[in-house]
């Protein structure tokens, strides 16, 4: 490798790793700092950029951010946040667990070897649940909390004041924030204070019902249990067309997660929990209009299937099912839709009632 | 370990005062290269990978002003303070004359 090309991938190492828009600048600079370090010291090319350090290193000073992932601000909540999805994943994997052991089970003669089949599957389904529930929550909970970090720098940028133009020229500018005591927020009235056990609560459950819909969704439907054992197990999804139905349901349990840990960070009702509580149901709501009405959401043998299975003495009790899933859709949606507004007019009360909004 | 430990410290220390050495040779313009061997000259050594990020950084900031010279073979971009760069510089230089008349006192056993 000549000394020109040794140059030149050594600024396109730094150059790749800044700002579009500072390249071309920085470019021209390293070229005339590493000609003047030649000429000035009369070294080699190779023993100049060795002086300079790793390009890695030399552009990370250009670029001048932080680098973790998540800072210490919120490291104590997503930390907690990830033992509760944690917690989550573990029962959800149990469950798992238990119901494809008791299918395997129900499946089989009896005898020793079953028994020893049926420990096999059973810890088999709970690694192969767990291992795989374990990371999406990880991941899924420091995605959230990485985009809080960034979106927190944007919140706690103060303006800079006038004289400093350049500063208000330049598109990234990184002002310090500058803190009086005058600046401190107001403790929150006890009556806007958001109860942590409710997040707690709601993240768990959300926790285990996206793992549960994601491992074992045929748990939601019916058993029967004839005494001896379990049999075929009746879904009300539609599980034909489940890889459809599955994203949009995870997206909007993801949604929910995310409202539900504004929540717990902020720990009180103001504009930022009453901004999420709109956009997460509204975007819950939709999601919930598109999978109920224009996906084929309910398994359309749901009955006939229920009907084969049930003893006929028990058919009579059918009659009280809706034979109808657009009026089960209607009714859901109609839930769905009250359980929102009171949510979010819930958070709209306590923002504007104990002022929050005027922040 | 002992070495590392010191090594650490003494950049640390040195850190801090890093902006004021290169306010105090901006009155004037100069380039990046040029900057870091009147620097090391008076006995204060600073990296290229250091000082060519800080410089735009304080230009960033406002203390700066900046000009490609591209007349001479090898453009060369000069640095200088602006108007803003001077008030901050004076008075950097005033809480520093406080501070070390300070440290001297505090360290006064060690001196002697």
């Amino acid at each position: 490798m000549n000394e020109q090309e040794m140059i030149k991938r050594y600024i396109y190492e730094v150059i790749k790793r800044v700002p579009q828009e500072t390249r071309e600048e920085i470019q021209m600079e390293l070229q005339s700092l590493i000609d003047d370090m030649c000429s000035d010291e009369d070294i080699s090319v190779e023993k100049v950029l060795q002086k300079l350090g790793d390009p890695a290193e030399f552009a990370k000073r250009y670029r001048d951010d932080h680098n973790y992932v998540i800072g210490p601000e919120y490291y104590d909540n997503y930390i907690w946040v990830l033992k509760l999805a944690l917690l989550g994943i573990g029962i959800s994997a149990i469950i798992s667990a238990i119901v494809s052991g008791v299918d395997a089970f129900s499946n089989s003669v009896s005898g020793i070897d079953n028994m020893v089949n049926l420990f096999i599957n059973f810890f088999t389904e709970l690694f192969a649940t767990g291992i795989g529930g374990l990371l999406s929550a990880v991941g899924i909970v420091t995605l959230i909390f990485a985009i809080f970090e960034r979106q927190k720098v944007k919140v706690y940028v103060v303006k800079p004041e006038k004289n400093w133009s350049v500063d208000e020229l330049s598109k990234n500018a990184t002002t310090v924030k500058s803190w009086t005591p005058n600046s401190l927020p107001p403790v929150p009235d006890k009556r806007a204070i958001i109860q942590r056990s409710d997040s707690i609560v709601s993240i768990v459950f959300i926790t285990i019902f996206a793992a549960l819909l994601l491992f074992v969704p045929q748990i939601f439907g019916f058993f029967h249990y004839d005494g001896e054992r379990f049999t075929s197990i009746v879904c009300a999804f539609n599980l034909d067309e489940w890889s459809r139905i599955i994203p949009l349901f995870l997206i909007s349990l993801f949604v929910g997660l995310a409202d539900q840990i504004v929540r717990l960070v902020t720990g009180y009702y103001c504009k930022i929990v009453l901004y999420s509580s709109i956009i997460c149901n509204a975007i819950q709501i939709v999601i919930a209009i598109w999978l109920l009405k224009f996906l084929p959401f309910w398994n359309p043998s749901f009955e006939s299937e229920l009907l084969t299975v049930l003893d006929a003495d028990v058919q009579n009790a059918v009659i009280m099912l809706p034979g109808n899933t657009n009026a089960i859709s209607n009714i859901i949606l109609l839930i769905i839709c009250i359980a929102s507004l009171a949510e979010v007019g819930v958070a709209l009360y306590k923002t504007l009632k104990y002022k929050e909004l005027s922040l | 370990m002992e070495k590392d430990l010191l090594e650490n410290l003494l950049s640390e220390l040195r850190r801090g005062t890093l902006i004021l050495c290169v306010l105090s040779q901006l009155g004037e313009s100069r380039y990046g290269y040029a900057l870091v061997q009147t620097l090391e000259e008076k006995g204060v050594s600073i990296d290229a990978n250091t000082l060519y990020p800080l410089l735009r950084r304080l230009e960033k900031q406002g203390l700066l002003c900046s000009e490609w010279d591209t007349a001479e073979a090898k453009p060369r971009k000069y640095y200088k303070r602006t108007v803003f760069g001077d008030q901050i510089y004076t008075e950097l230089v005033k809480q520093w004359n406080e501070l070390s008349n300070g440290m001297n006192d505090l360290l006064g056993g060690m001196n002697k």
